[in-house]
């Protein structure tokens, strides 16, 4: 099984299946995005203190007829976001 | 008269007009004769800068010599039409903003802010990052107070304001036609209140645009969560005043260029490339600087009116260079730009270290939609 290494493709799945991505991880509250840093594209799931180790650092999914390995990167940095 | 003209009198007798003792002259130019902006003028007088401007009675009795003597001797004959000269009141004397030194024992004794736009006040010309807010249903019970982001035009010339659903559409329970006015109800002090007691009152003194569309949230229940991409609205302009032939222009300097491309893969797949260093001009913070660390982001934003889910938004994290955030209560709607003066986004919600924006090419898809105005596009520069 191969892993999504492609930014498009990760920003395409994470809008399409966030939900199903929630129900896999079971953890609230969550947030998710993919970080612009110089590692390699992936899920950065930002949980509260203590969460971090439910987060595997990769799960299977089906994406576009195919299953694939996202990559994820659990940071304890959840705050919460408010309208301004 | 003609420019070529004023600049002729202006070339050859600029100087003798200012050499000439006992006017009072500080400076002379051209300007603008026909009260239009002087880049759309077509008719130019020629200025004179006085200190005060004095009655014919007061130059007589302080033996000053009057500006259309001082012409007319200058040139060798009076102006040909009373209203080519002008003179205007300068205050003082023109001086250098030299280098601001002061010696050490007096330090303390000058200071105070910086002069600056305040993006908090009633603008006499509209422009971006200036605060706003829809008064009907809450005035004047509830104030409050958000940003105006940027401003659209469509194929029948008409403007549009935009800012976020949020602040100018109620979170959904807004009505159309209902009146924006400038500046926000938050900004006004105690005597405007006292002066505009109700809200037909604040209408009157205060409206420049009335709401046209909103992009409705889809609110998350217990048993679904639709997602949602965009807190935005737009509000035609109305004929309220106001000057409309800067609404390009971002209150701290610059003007929006254009939009930016979503930030896409480049040409390596792995890595994202587009500018991520932006900024902002909003109602509370002003100009701010920042970096955008991450793309496609989710949230659950709390509203009056229920739970929102968001996705792929953008997140922005202050540079170190500003001295507090980058976002904070108050700069909902402003536009978020990139180093080259184009959109990215239209700001609506933040935590304590970061803000997030609405992609432009999403607020834009879903205005054009909800409004039905396929033509609406982004006034720029």
């Amino acid at each position: 099984m191969e892993k999504i290494r492609n930014a498009k493709d990760l920003q395409v799945f994470l809008n399409k299946h966030v939900t199903e991505l929630e129900q896999a991880l079971d953890i609230s509250p969550v947030q998710f995005c993919i970080p612009l840093n110089k590692k390699r594209p992936h899920v950065r799931v930002s949980v509260t203190q203590g969460q971090k180790d439910r987060v595997p650092k990769e799960l299977a999914f089906d994406f576009n007829g195919e299953q694939v390995l996202i990559p994820l990167e659990a940071v304890e940095d959840y705050q919460e976001f408010v309208a301004f | 008269m003609k420019l070529s003209d004023a600049l002729e009198v202006i070339g050859d007798h600029g100087l003798d007009i200012l050499d000439t003792q006992g006017s009072g002259i500080e400076a002379v130019a051209i300007g603008s004769k026909d009260g239009k902006p002087l880049a759309q003028a077509t008719d130019f007088s020629i200025l004179a800068f006085v200190p005060k401007k004095l009655s014919k009675r007061e130059l007589s009795q302080n033996n000053i010599r009057s500006f259309d003597t001082v012409f007319a001797n200058s040139t060798g004959s009076p102006s040909q039409d009373p209203f080519d000269i002008d003179v205007v009141e300068s205050g003082g004397a023109f001086t250098i903003n030299s280098n601001f030194s002061v010696p050490r024992n007096q330090r303390g004794l000058y200071g105070g802010k910086p002069a600056t736009i305040d993006t908090q006040k009633w603008f006499s010309s509209l422009r971006c990052g200036i605060g706003c807010t829809n008064p009907v249903n809450s005035y004047p019970s509830s104030l409050s107070v958000g940003t105006i982001g940027f401003y659209l035009e469509d194929n029948q010339k008409n403007t549009y304001l935009v800012s976020n659903n949020h602040v100018i559409g109620g979170s959904n329970s807004a009505t159309i036609n209902d009146s924006i006015i400038q500046p926000g109800t938050l900004d006004l002090t105690g005597n405007e209140l006292n002066q505009m007691p109700t809200l037909n009152s604040l209408i009157a003194q205060l409206e420049i645009a009335k709401l046209t569309s909103t992009v409705k949230f889809k609110f998350s229940s217990s048993n679904n969560t639709p997602h949602n991409q965009v807190d935005a609205a737009i509000a035609k302009l109305t004929d309220s005043g106001r000057n409309k032939t800067e609404l390009a222009r971002l209150s701290f300097g610059g003007s929006i260029l254009g939009e930016a491309a979503p930030l896409a893969e480049g040409p390596n797949p792995e890595q994202i490339t587009g500018s991520t260093n932006v900024y902002k001009v909003g109602r509370t913070t002003g100009y701010t600087e920042g970096i955008v660390t991450a793309i496609a982001a989710t949230a659950k934003i709390n509203y009056p009116t229920g739970k929102v889910h968001f996705t792929d938004q953008i997140v922005i994290t202050p540079t170190l260079d500003n001295v507090g955030p980058f976002s904070d209560r108050g700069d909902s709607g402003s536009g978020v730009l990139n180093e080259h003066h184009e959109l990215v986004g239209l700001l609506f919600a933040g935590s304590p270290k970061n803000t997030l924006v609405n992609p432009i090419h999403h607020v834009m898809d879903q205005l054009r939609t909800v409004s039905n105005i396929p033509s609406l596009r982004v006034i720029t520069a």
